[in-house]
């Protein structure tokens, strides 16, 4: 909900503006799917750093693929943005984008954080998905500050 | 004879005198010079065009400087460490979001 309902409302009216910057850190808890998604947008931001939001908003739009995606299906999707799909493949395959995934992982770990999804503005730790309202009342509030 | 003796004396008198007249003459063309000068005043006005002229390129230039240099930050990427930042990367606010892709 948050990748595909929310945050396209707040790139537009506050990351296009410059006041908010995103940043997304992946959580592998919910079995292979999870690791080989994480993978494959950090496969696509390894060719061209845009290309890892835009896989992972494709990622989020084709959520219901992933329970039992293959690797294969993740070289299609490579494809579909325009990315070098057998560059992708070998680079699913690399134990330095694993140690990657999981570095990611354990720092978020290590905050304490354990809710899914759970956001950090500013320092500010935000448990569960929100509606873009509260998110804009939340942004308004700390530019005001 | 004493006719002809005055009238030697007025010309002699004349003669003395005539050089006595002509440093009136000198001031009025002193007098003249600085009337020139006026006219290198007016000639100062002329500044005031191109003073004119010159403000509108610099707002334009400054107009054009601002278009071509913002970002698209809504596709501007950097990386820091292990992560893909999106948008400003000095933004004021940066929202971390800790999701599974499932």
């Amino acid at each position: 909900m948050h990748v595909l309902q929310v945050e396209p409302q707040l790139v537009e009216n506050y990351v296009a503006t410059g006041q908010l910057s995103l940043v997304f850190s992946p959580v592998v808890e919910l079995g292979a799917g999870s690791l080989l998604a994480s993978k494959t947008a950090e496969c696509a931001g390894q060719q061209n750093p845009l290309a890892f939001w835009q896989m992972h908003e494709l990622l989020f739009a084709e959520q219901s693929q992933l329970w039992n995606a293959t690797p294969e299906l993740m070289v299609q999707f490579a494809t579909e943005l325009g990315l070098d799909g057998n560059q992708l493949q070998s680079c699913l395959a690399d134990p330095a984008i694993a140690a990657k995934i999981d570095r990611m992982f354990q720092a978020r770990n290590a905050l304490g954080i354990r809710t899914r999804p759970s956001f950090d503005l500013n320092g500010q730790i935000i448990q569960g998905a929100l509606p873009y309202a509260n998110f804009a009342q939340l942004l308004d509030q700390a530019l005001a500050q | 004879m004493m006719q002809t003796l005055m009238r030697w004396s007025v010309a002699l008198l004349a003669l003395l005198l005539l050089p006595a007249c002509r440093p009136t003459a000198e001031p009025v063309a002193e007098l003249s010079t600085p009337t020139v000068a006026p006219t290198e005043t007016v000639a100062s006005i002329e500044p005031t065009p191109t003073l004119a002229e010159a403000t509108l390129p610099p707002t334009s230039a400054l107009t054009a400087t601002v278009v071509s240099e913002t970002p698209a930050w809504a596709s501007t990427v950097t990386i820091e460490g292990d992560y893909y930042v999106l948008g400003n990367p000095a933004a004021p606010l940066r929202l971390i979001d800790y999701s599974d892709f499932l």
